[in-house]
């Protein structure tokens, strides 16, 4: 079984901000908040940093020696790559399916491109190490997909802006978590510099600048604002029908559907 | 100290009704919440005549001839609810792919008490389709103050505009 050579951690990977209920750093291309009011303790911090590392350094296609740059150019074969690799790559098939490929880790120029469902994964993951840290509250805000668990406060939900794809300094509808919402991802047209971390070719005659969805997982909204953006309100209609998420896109003269969980 | 969110105001498509206010208007707006199932059951199964008449207002006792301003749903208001009168303000009948919607707002001692929306479709298949994805206008609404906000989901952002970011100043404000 030949050794799969990971790249180092990332020395330059920064901290941006560090307090006894906070935590923020640099991961994916973009930045990671973390929220623990009842507080986050160092051990639950570390360990989000690591594992934040260890996947991005597995499945990023900005390193050439990282596994799935490795798969994607058939440098490996699926069975030489990591078990993480292929759930990773059949959860990204099943949505796929799911989408009926308006979702898919398979980019038009050739290799497998998990990118546009690892921060998900990775949200996902975060929020298991802080289930098993014991953290009742909790908020984890990666690059704009958020997933929450409890309360912000006694007797008050986690509450999230939708931001105004126009005006970065304000927020165009609201959203209050539930219990059975935990998750809210935002997929828009990539700001000038972001080149990562979102698959898919948005459609730029499909009519929407920006989709936001919620539903009780993160990667299902994240899958679904993507495809969503890309394929316009076809896609919109089909998973509104379809799966139990709710929906806020916004086109040209704004806001185009809002369900009723979004207060504009 | 958190940050304060401003709510937009937002000009609608067909088919999309948006009331707006501000948020610095400081009125308290009653927090209530529906059961989304309940309400949008209630909206799939009313009907309306065949030719509905547009532009239906309820003129709200004391005022003058300028009230049919708030019902014009279609415009974006940025008046304060506290300046209309007591009373109820019934939207134009919009159309769209599915059917029509018509909203209702319902103003006691300046502030809105209940919004209430009216949707009609074509067929029964169209019903159960406009149930989940024409947006009803729920009488919920947030309370002026906690309009504050945890978190902000947008676009993924870069590490630079992180910096400049509204989640940047929400983090900021927690640490």
């Amino acid at each position: 079984m030949p050794t799969i050579q990971l790249p180092r951690l990332r020395a330059d990977r920064k901290v941006l901000r560090r307090g006894p209920t906070t935590l923020t750093f640099e991961t994916m291309g973009t930045v990671a908040s973390v929220c623990a009011p009842g507080g986050l303790g160092t051990a639950a911090g570390v360990r989000l940093l690591a594992e934040f590392d260890r996947l991005e350094n597995r499945f990023t296609m900005y390193a050439s020696e990282s596994e799935a740059a490795r798969v994607s150019r058939g440098e490996l074969t699926l069975e030489q790559a990591s078990a993480e690799y292929r759930l990773v790559l059949a959860c990204a098939l099943d949505w796929q399916r799911i989408s009926r490929g308006a979702f898919t880790p398979y980019p038009p120029s050739g290799g497998i491109d998990l990118t546009g469902i690892v921060k998900a994964w990775a949200i996902e993951a975060g929020g298991s190490i802080l289930d098993e840290a014991g953290i009742p509250d909790w908020c984890l805000n990666v690059g704009g997909d958020v997933l929450v668990r409890g309360q912000a406060a006694a007797g008050r939900a986690w509450r999230a802006g939708i931001a105004d794809p126009d005006d970065p300094t304000r927020s165009t509808a609201f959203f209050e978590f539930t219990p059975r919402a935990r998750a809210i991802a935002t997929s828009g047209y990539s700001q000038r510099g972001d080149h990562i971390w979102r698959l898919g070719e948005p459609d730029p005659t499909a009519g929407f600048s920006q989709v936001t969805v919620t539903s009780s997982g993160i990667v299902a909204a994240d899958v679904l604002a993507t495809a969503i953006l890309a394929g316009g309100s076809g896609t919109l209609l089909d998973a509104l029908i379809e799966h139990p998420v709710d929906v806020l896109a916004i086109g040209p003269g704004g806001i185009q559907h809002a369900s009723g969980v979004f207060a504009v | 100290m958190s940050t304060r969110a401003k709510i937009a105001s937002t000009v609608m498509s067909a088919g999309i009704l948006l009331i707006g206010w501000l948020a610095a208007a400081g009125h308290g707006l009653g927090f209530e919440s529906e059961a989304e199932d309940d309400v949008a059951a209630d909206s799939s199964t009313t009907s309306t005549s065949p030719d509905p008449q547009p532009g239906t207002t309820v003129q709200p006792p004391g005022k003058g001839a300028g009230a049919s301003a708030p019902s014009q749903a279609s415009s974006a208001p940025t008046t304060a609810v506290g300046d209309y009168a007591d009373g109820s303000y019934t939207g134009t009948e919009e159309f769209h792919r599915f059917g029509s919607v018509t909203v209702t707002v319902t103003i006691t001692n300046g502030v809105i008490s209940e919004v209430a929306d009216v949707t009609t479709a074509a067929d029964q298949h169209s019903q159960s389709i406009a149930a989940r994805a024409i947006p009803a206008l729920r009488s919920r609404v947030l309370t002026a103050q906690s309009a504050d906000v945890d978190t902000i989901s947008g676009a993924t952002l870069t590490s630079d505009a992180y910096l400049g970011s509204l989640q940047a100043a929400l983090d900021e404000a927690r640490a």
